[in-house]
């Protein structure tokens, strides 16, 4: 909401603080980077000194801009950081875990500061941090501590390395995102690619080998073989070129205002609905046109149905940021917990090249932080009662993202002790939230824990300060028209999985009417449409069948679903029916008319107040009427759950 | 005879001559005066003969009159028929008419409870009614005045049927006098032809004077006796005229009767003639004043159309700026909607908004001053709106009375001519009524005059056959006297002197009477003449009054359907305009004038029913006494076909009879001479005696020769 | 965006006669009242969802939240899209045609026991050119947790 082309020196200010609280995370996301890369070097042995002049650049120019907008505990923060880096560099100190800690510590300060200029609160001390990072630059000379002393590799310059990576590609590695492409941005974040080869291998496999310059030590990246990649330094040697610091400095980047990019994803949801709307009405003009004409009309809006998916999805990359950069916050997190804690703990981490779009990474920042604090807080036992069950005592959390089609799906796994079910019910039972002895799944338990107010143990977060509860983990998913489920056991740990759609979802949708109104129905959960005539219905204590293939086919009628009025309620003329669900587990649902197909745009609700069940978002059909697209999940569940004896009962399908 | 004493015979012979001679004198005398009695006759004769030549002609036309009024009056007796007919029609429809006046009277009742105000036009179209409606009143009235004329005039035709009658029997006994004269002229015929052979008997026996003077006593006792006969057929003829004369007197007193009569028809007929002229002219004003009527009721059909049409543009007008109206509303909420949302906007972009919030500002209010004022138009739109529905539909319906006002007067206008047609036919009618009952007064007085002249003739006759009677008993006396005398004579001299003086006498008997006879008859032949002429008038008077009584009725009938259409018409408008008007006191006052005259005139439609009944019987007698009257006519017309031809034969009678009287007369002329020689041969012979047998003797031869150049 | 605590321009609105006021920062835009999308099962409080620039949001009908009772939409009718906390809703008034200038200075708060609205709501009384004018706390208006239990289980019964 802020107005562009002032001259107002005001709201030049503004735009001018929006451009270095940008620019500011741009460069923390590289310390973050940077950090973790040298924090796998710290076993490594030797610390590239490259990372270390990144990461003094960075905090050089975080220092600078921060001066220039007055933003003093910014400035003095980088310049604590900075004076500590130039100490290391000058291999005046000795980079060990306790360096680490305090440079981490430093940055969560700075984060914090910023957040709380950002948000107009009120802004945390840095003196301490200050001090303690002054003790660490002005600490004694190094000393073999606790890990060996990180040899600073001689070089009188950064050296460039060069390194041959190979990679062959897979299917389970691009159903998780990752392909050529996205190694290769990764190797250009890194390096200078020098040559690119496609191999052909036995067997019809392919791989792609890229040679690649770079001052990090590719090789100590851990996950390269989870990536499919083999790294092997290159015999050309290094040369001592001096490279330029990676492109960090924006120059040939753009920032664009996210709510530009909403804009266009608006446009572009609006040009989806439209190519639709002309579709059918071009099927329509089939009887009026003569067949040429009407064919090449045809072609042409093919043709522009195809450059408007291209359109879309390259707004959509535009959009995209990796997840990564949530991942890398997390692990931050993972350590302090874990440190706190006493905890030992190994963190997973996949798919974090897995594009998201930036305004969901946004809105689950909260969400994720707050699962992964339970995982480590509540799931995983300390290393004793690991040890004691015959667990390993490093707890393994697990962070994994992958696309699959349209959705992104994020993973927050533990192999902890998993949820305690009784302790839950009894707890749901008290607020009388459920009957006693009732059945309980996965899915009821998701529900459960998600109340608001249930769960004790599980609101101890005063982190972020920021009130978030698992309900709130919920209702942002779903806000975001995602699905949260769980799964959990025993002793064996608990995985949480969000589906979340990307944000411009088109599908392709049936449309129906019931009640007088009109809803959409996504495509993928229909099987089968049916003709019924009234007469076929039979009536089976309280619930409605038909039969349907070699067996029968209980109905859901939405008009009673919905308690809506108008003929569907109990019509005397035939009436369509959609099968979802497959064999025993079919259900239909019965309307009054199924009016056709459609592509349409699926946008969510955003408002809690219209998150009722068996709505799942809202599309437009192109006349600025909305049209609520159903949950069909959710409604088979109400069938199911009202099932007695001789129905065919189903579990959870989500 | 035996002479006894020719010496004493010869004195008493000279004596008996000079008797005889002076007898014989006296026979000259008598003669004479039978001559010029005979002469009368004669002339007599000539003047019955032209009367009977001029009644054969008038019988001529009478008989082809009477075809002709046997013809008419069957058609007559039709037409009467139809009358009745017609009249028992207007008889059930006066009823009808009464009850419909009733109805009327009711529904204008409830009319005049929803009268409102009236347009000018509707005023005039008012009064025009109220005038058409008095026009119809007087209609009526006159209607009424008719009936009493036509049943008048039926009264008097009836008393001129009874007069026909009355004329009819007289022409009967007419025609039976006539009849009885004709065989008086007959007897007289024979009486002449025995005369004549009285004659050659005479002539003849003057040779044998002697033997003569027997057959001569003979002789003139037949002759006595022959006489003695004519004079009762005389006295006959006497009784006959004055029978004829008492008939004429009656025809005569008839004919006055009648002339009464015909004078109050004629004078009826004038004054219904000048009814119907008056009825004429107020129709002539009525269909004049429908007219305007109807001019009227088309101007304000057509201007009650434009209104409509009007009005109705309006009403789609004012639905055309209605829905402009509820546009520009639209627009006035979007733009008060976009100049708010504007200011919003204004405001968050703060300083550099302001002029622009300004501007937002006054456009929200120039939205919000435009909503009011097309709330007020649109206000006034639903009220104008409101009024063009309320309007078209007052106006549609007033266009549609209108219609029923116009269909209705041109109705009346219609009816108006026909009655005016009508009428006019009627007064036409009338007039010729009047001119034939002039007429008819005409030929009743002349037939009053010739019925008086044929009376004064009648007794012209009888005094002329009393006369005639007288002289005829002289005669008798006389022949008496001669008988004695001639038979002295014949025994002492012959019966010639004594034939002759009786053939004389008798011949100019004969004469005088067959010339009295001929006169009379001529006289009546003038009588009947006139008489017939006179039935004639009559009967074309009859006739045409029939025709006109007819006719009269006819337009009566007329009138009176058009009387009760207009009567109907004027209801309709009333009833028309009681639905038009809109609250005029006037429509109102019409209203209940027409009440009132509707009640009136169902009070005097229930009396015309009445009246019409009687008329209907009245008619309906008539109707019978026409038939009658053909019937009648029809006897009369055998009858007078009949008197036409015995008024020929009496023609022909009569003209052979004035032959004869001629002839007698020349023949008494001849035989005075030869009594006066006859009379010197007596003194011859009274002094040549004695040359008596060869005087005698040339008497006798002379005598025979005489006789034989004579008896023809 | 920082809470308006000071704000001094306002758009009013009426409601069954009375004059209600909202900072004219929380509010995106007015529009006018054409498609509103039933939702099944939802309080009644929401008269449904509509399309807005690009969005979908719910329509609160302010007549059903406040107790009135509930008349037709017509030409005069507006839906004032507010963003506030974060959340995007509509909000159904019987009209909105003023922008007015309020000085805090003239905002009364609310008296004590005052009947209709609860006390929450209202942020206080200003008098506009002579008439009661009552500012809102918008956060309080759209706030979920009074708006009675959303229906949680459909109904399938005969």
């Amino acid at each position: 909401m802020s107005n562009q082309n002032s001259d107002n020196t005001e709201d030049f200010r503004e735009q001018f603080l929006e451009d270095y609280y940008a620019e500011c995370e741009e460069h923390l996301v590289l310390v973050r980077r940077h950090v973790l890369a040298i924090e796998a070097q710290i076993g490594a042995g030797s610390i590239d000194v490259g990372l270390l002049d990144e990461l003094f650049r960075s905090f050089h120019t975080i220092k600078g801009i921060s001066g220039m907008v007055g933003f003093t505990e910014v400035e003095q923060l980088a310049h604590s950081i900075e004076s500590m880096l130039r100490s290391l560099r000058q291999a005046e100190l000795t980079f060990n875990v306790e360096l680490l800690d305090g440079l981490l510590a430093g940055v969560a300060l700075m984060e914090r500061v910023l957040g709380a200029r950002q948000t107009g609160q009120s802004i945390p001390s840095i003196d301490a941090t200050i001090r303690q990072l002054h003790d660490l630059s002005t600490s004694a000379p190094p000393q073999s501590g606790m890990a060996a002393p990180l040899h600073v590799g001689s070089r009188p310059t950064t050296s460039v390395r060069r390194w041959t990576v190979t990679f062959t590609p897979t299917t389970g590695l691009s159903e998780r995102g990752i392909n050529v492409n996205s190694i290769r941005d990764r190797l250009k974040d890194m390096g200078e690619i020098l040559k690119a080869t496609p191999l052909v291998k036995g067997q019809g496999e392919i791989s792609f080998q890229f040679v690649v310059e770079s001052i990090v030590n590719l090789v100590a990246i851990e996950d390269w073989q989870e990536l499919g990649v083999v790294v092997l330094p290159a015999d050309e040697g290094a040369t001592d070129v001096v490279r330029p610091a990676l492109p960090a400095s924006p120059s040939n980047l753009v920032r664009v205002d996210l709510a530009r990019l909403d804009e266009l994803m608006r446009m572009i949801g609006e040009m989806v609905t439209s190519r639709a709307r002309l579709e059918e009405q071009i099927k329509h003009a089939k009887r009026s046109l003569p067949s040429s004409e009407w064919r090449s009309l045809r072609e042409t809006t093919q043709v522009m149905s195809r450059q408007l998916r291209d359109l879309r999805e390259g707004v959509m990359r535009v959009r995209m940021v990796q997840i990564g950069e949530v991942f890398e916050r997390m692990q931050f997190v993972v350590r302090d917990l874990a440190r706190e804690s006493g905890k030992r703990i190994i963190l997973n981490v996949s798919g974090r090249e897995t594009e998201i779009d930036k305004f969901l990474v946004e809105r689950m920042m909260d969400p994720l932080l707050h699962l992964v604090r339970n995982a480590v807080s509540h799931g995983l036992e300390r290393p004793d009662e690991r040890v004691a069950q015959g667990k390993p005592a490093e707890g393994r959390l697990t962070l994994r993202a992958m696309t699959i089609g349209e959705s992104v799906v994020i993973e927050i796994a533990d192999d902890g002790r998993g949820i305690d079910i009784e302790t839950v019910l009894d707890r749901a039972a008290e607020r009388q939230l459920l009957e006693a002895d009732a059945e309980i799944d996965n899915a009821r338990l998701l529900d459960l824990i998600c109340q608001p107010g249930l769960s004790t143990r599980l609101e101890a977060d005063r982190e972020s300060g920021r009130g978030v509860g698992m309900d709130v983990v919920k209702k942002t998913v779903e806000t975001l028209s995602g699905t949260l489920s769980l799964t959990t056991e025993r002793n064996q740990g608990t995985t949480f999985r969000i589906d979340l759609p990307l944000t411009l979802a088109i599908a392709e949708a049936l449309i129906v009417s019931a009640g007088g109104e009109t809803y959409a129905v996504p495509q993928t959960v229909v099987r089968e449409v049916l003709e019924v005539e009234p007469s076929s219905v039979r009536a089976l204590e309280r619930n409605e069948i038909i039969s349907y293939r070699d067996g029968v086919l209980p109905l859901l009628r939405l008009s009673r679903v919905f308690n809506l009025s108008g003929p569907a309620a109990l019509p005397d003329r035939p009436f369509h029916v959609f099968v979802t669900g497959a064999g025993s587990s079919a259900v239909g649902i019965a309307v009054e008319r199924v009016l056709g197909h459609r592509e349409i745009v699926v946008r969510g609700i955003g408002d809690q107040l219209v998150q009722v069940p068996g709505i799942a978002g809202a599309t437009d059909l192109g006349d600025e009427r909305v049209v609520l697209i159903l949950d069909v999940p959710a409604l088979r569940k109400t069938t199911l759950q009202k099932s007695a004896g001789g129905m065919p009962a189903a579990g959870a399908t989500p | 005879m035996k002479t006894p004493e020719h010496s004493n015979s010869g004195t008493k012979l000279s004596l008996d001559i000079k008797m005889t001679r002076d007898e014989g004198l006296q026979v000259a005398d008598a003669a004479g005066s039978i001559s010029r009695i005979a002469n009368d006759v004669a002339e007599g004769a000539e003047i019955q003969t032209q009367l009977l030549e001029g009644a054969t002609s008038l019988s001529n036309e009478m008989t082809a009159s009477m075809g002709e009024t046997t013809r008419q009056l069957e058609s007559v007796a039709t037409f009467v028929e139809e009358i009745v007919s017609s009249v028992n029609e207007t008889a059930t429809s006066i009823e009808q008419v009464t009850g419909n006046s009733l109805t009327l009277a009711s529904s204008i009742a409830e009319i005049a409870t929803t009268i409102e105000e009236t347009a000018r036009s509707v005023d005039a179209v008012t009064s025009t009614a109220m005038s058409m409606a008095t026009s119809a009143e007087e209609v009526a009235g006159a209607m009424t005045e008719i009936a009493a004329s036509v049943k008048s005039v039926n009264q008097d035709t009836e008393s001129l049927n009874a007069s026909i009658n009355q004329t009819a029997v007289s022409m009967e006994e007419v025609a039976r006098s006539i009849d009885s004269l004709a065989g008086s002229a007959d007897d007289l015929s024979v009486s002449a032809e025995e005369t004549s052979s009285s004659i050659n008997e005479m002539a003849a026996s003057i040779e044998e004077v002697s033997a003569m003077t027997e057959n001569l006593s003979s002789s003139v006792e037949s002759t006595a006796t022959a006489i003695e006969e004519i004079a009762r057929s005389v006295q006959s003829v006497a009784q006959n005229a004055e029978t004829i004369a008492s008939a004429a007197t009656t025809s005569a007193v008839n004919s006055t009767q009648m002339d009464r009569t015909l004078r109050s028809v004629a004078s009826i007929s004038r004054r219904a003639e000048e009814i119907t002229k008056k009825l004429a002219r107020e129709a002539e004003e009525g269909g004049a004043a429908a007219q305007k009527s109807i001019q009227g009721l088309s101007r304000v059909r057509s201007s009650m159309e434009q209104s409509a049409s009007v009005i109705r543009e309006m009403g789609k007008r004012s639905d055309e700026i209605g829905g402009i109206v509820s546009t520009i509303n639209i627009i006035a909420e979007r733009t008060n909607m976009l100049s708010l949302n504007a200011s919003i906007e204004a405001a968050r972009a703060g300083d550099a908004g302001r002029g622009f919030a300004v501007v937002a500002e006054e456009i929200r209010n120039l939205a919000d001053r435009s909503a009011q004022a097309t709330a007020d138009i649109a206000a006034i739109i639903r009220s104008l709106q409101e009024v063009a529905r309320e309007a078209v539909t007052a106006t549609t319906e007033g266009v549609r009375v209108a219609e029923e006002g116009n269909r209705l007067a041109e109705e009346g206008s219609r009816g108006l001519e026909r009655m005016l047609a009508g009428i006019r036919e009627s007064a036409g009618f009338m007039s010729e009524v009047a001119r034939s009952t002039d007429e008819t007064l005409g030929a009743s007085q002349a037939l009053v005059t010739s019925v008086e002249t044929v009376a004064t003739q009648a007794r012209h006759i009888a005094a002329a056959t009393v006369e005639q009677s007288k002289t005829a008993q002289d005669i008798v006396k006389s022949t008496a006297q001669m008988r004695k005398t001639a038979r002295e004579v014949s025994q002492a001299t012959n019966e010639q002197g004594r034939a002759a003086r009786e053939v004389i006498k008798a011949a100019q008997n004969t004469t005088s009477v067959a010339a009295s006879v001929r006169k009379s008859a001529t006289d009546q032949s003038t009588a009947a003449k006139q008489i017939a002429q006179a039935v004639e008038s009559i009967r074309r008077g009859a006739v045409t009054t029939s025709r006109a009584v007819e006719e009269q009725n006819k337009a009566i009938e007329q009138v009176a359907r058009e009387a009760q259409a207009l009567g109907r018409q004027v209801g309709n408008i009333s009833k028309a305009m009681g639905e038009q008007a809109v609250g005029a006191s006037q429509v109102a006052v019409a209203t209940k004038d027409m009440r009132r005259q509707s009640d009136q005139l169902s009070k005097g439609m229930s009396e015309q029913t009445l009246a019409a009944r009687e008329m209907t019987a009245a008619v309906t007698n008539v109707s019978k006494e026409v038939t009658l009257l053909t019937r009648a006519n029809r006897e009369h017309l055998d009858t007078a076909a009949k008197v036409f031809d015995g008024i020929r034969e009496i023609q022909q009678v009569a003209t052979q009879n004035a032959a004869s009287a001629r002839l007698l007369n020349t023949g008494a002329g001849g035989l005075t001479q030869r009594a006066q020689r006859l009379a010197q041969l007596m003194d011859s012979m009274e002094t040549g005696s004695r040359a008596n047998g060869s005087a005698v003797t040339s008497v006798r031869k002379k005598t025979k020769k005489a006789g034989n150049t004579e008896g023809v | 965006m920082t809470e308006p605590v000071v704000a001094e321009t306002y758009v009013l609105f009426e409601l069954a006669g009375t004059a209600y006021a909202v900072p004219s920062n929380m509010v995106q835009q007015v529009q006018m009242v054409e498609q509103i999308t039933p939702v099944p099962n939802a309080v009644p409080v929401v008269e449904g969802v509509v399309y807005t620039r690009g969005r979908v949001i719910p329509a609160l009908n302010l007549r059903v939240r406040f107790g009135f009772e509930k008349i037709p939409f017509d030409m005069r009718s507006r839906l004032i899209v507010v963003n506030v906390a974060g959340r995007t809703v509509g909000l159904l008034a019987d009209t909105a045609r003023e922008f007015v200038r309020i000085p805090a200075s003239s905002i009364e708060p609310p008296p004590e026991g005052i009947s209709g609205l609860s006390g929450k709501y209202l942020q206080g009384i200003a008098s506009v050119k002579g008439r009661l004018v009552l500012v809102l706390r918008l956060v309080e208006v759209i706030d979920i947790g009074d708006m009675d239990a959303l229906v949680t289980e459909p109904q399938q019964t005969d």
